[in-house]
């Protein structure tokens, strides 16, 4: 029974699953949600890092996301869904917060990479790496965060589907178009970019 | 222009940047967690306060002039030498009619007509 698990206990314990860590967070222990932090904060950072293509307000919105978590812990009926439940609440403080208020549109303000290869090996793995970032981040919005959770943060589809609120159908229509969108955008860069590929040793 | 595979675009993906939240990032988070949000359901224990003496609302310093007061005025009586200070009424012993007879014998005689002695 999750009420009878100690603080020490649960510090150092990685048998407690995030269900019982949340419903023991829910009655005010401290020690229960600083593990659940530190379990679900990286995840938390990557998407939210890759909606806001790395903006330096990520790690604002990831606490901000775990701040309502802790406020609302009481609240949450589905403990098991606690990760959908975050990182929906993370990925909507993300796009709110990046879109633009006149136009609705997420800002475009992340840098171009230069499309011409240089012949030194870390020179042309940081330009391909640069080129792919730029690829991602001129995704629109719901493709990113549909990249980001299944193809970079490999959580099922159904998962997925339920942190954007949608359909598993829809889901996967978003997937396909991201990826259609980014092989056009980067075919024309295809032979450097593999080869910085297989100077990585993928 | 090669069309593009998936394994290809697979491939370039795992080129992208992969990123990495600071080492303290997850103890910061919950720090202003526990900074912002207090817990309606945590409460903090604190001994309820003990009600105060009562303060004098005269200070020593004050009462000592009137202490010293009190006992001239109860030596001066003693000795009945302060009596010319007071007032003639409360000075000169208490009033009394000598040649009335305040048996009240009579007043009841009068009142029930009988003879009552």
């Amino acid at each position: 029974m999750a009420l009878a698990i100690t603080d020490t206990a649960i510090a150092g314990s990685r048998h407690v699953d995030d269900a019982d860590l949340l419903a023991l967070s829910a009655k005010g222990n401290r020690a229960a949600f600083t593990s659940l932090v530190e379990r679900l904060h990286p995840l938390v950072h990557r998407v939210v890092w890759r909606l806001t293509r790395g903006h330096a307000d990520t790690d604002d919105i990831a606490q901000e996301a775990f701040v309502k978590l802790w406020k609302h812990a009481n609240d949450l009926r589905d403990n098991a869904a606690i990760k959908s439940w975050l990182l929906k609440v993370a990925s909507n403080l993300a796009m709110d917060r990046h879109r633009n208020p006149a136009t609705g549109v997420v800002e475009e303000t992340f840098e171009i990479a230069d499309t011409r290869p240089l012949a030194d090996s870390t020179a042309m793995a940081n330009w391909a790496q640069k080129r792919i970032d730029a690829a991602l981040h001129a995704l629109p919005e719901r493709q990113r965060l549909a990249m980001a959770l299944t193809h970079f943060e490999h959580l099922p589809n159904v998962v997925a589907a339920e942190t954007m609120g949608v359909t598993v159908d829809a889901l996967e229509s978003l997937l396909a178009r991201a990826r259609r969108t980014l092989k056009e955008s980067l075919a024309a860069d295809k032979a450097e970019l593999l080869s910085a590929v297989q100077m990585e040793g993928h | 222009m090669d069309k593009m595979t998936d394994r290809e675009l697979d491939q370039l993906l795992g080129l992208a940047t992969k990123p990495v939240p600071a080492t303290d990032s997850a103890a910061r988070t919950a720090a202003r967690a526990f900074a912002q949000v207090g817990k309606s359901n945590i409460v903090a224990f604190a001994p309820k306060a003990k009600p105060s003496a009562p303060k004098f609302t005269i200070s020593w310093l004050a009462a000592l002039p009137l202490a010293a007061s009190l006992a001239a005025g109860v030596y001066l009586g003693a000795l009945g030498s302060g009596s010319y200070v007071l007032p003639e009424i409360l000075g000169g012993g208490a009033w009394t009619d000598e040649d009335a007879v305040l048996s009240g014998v009579e007043d009841m005689e009068e009142l029930t007509d009988e003879d009552v002695s």
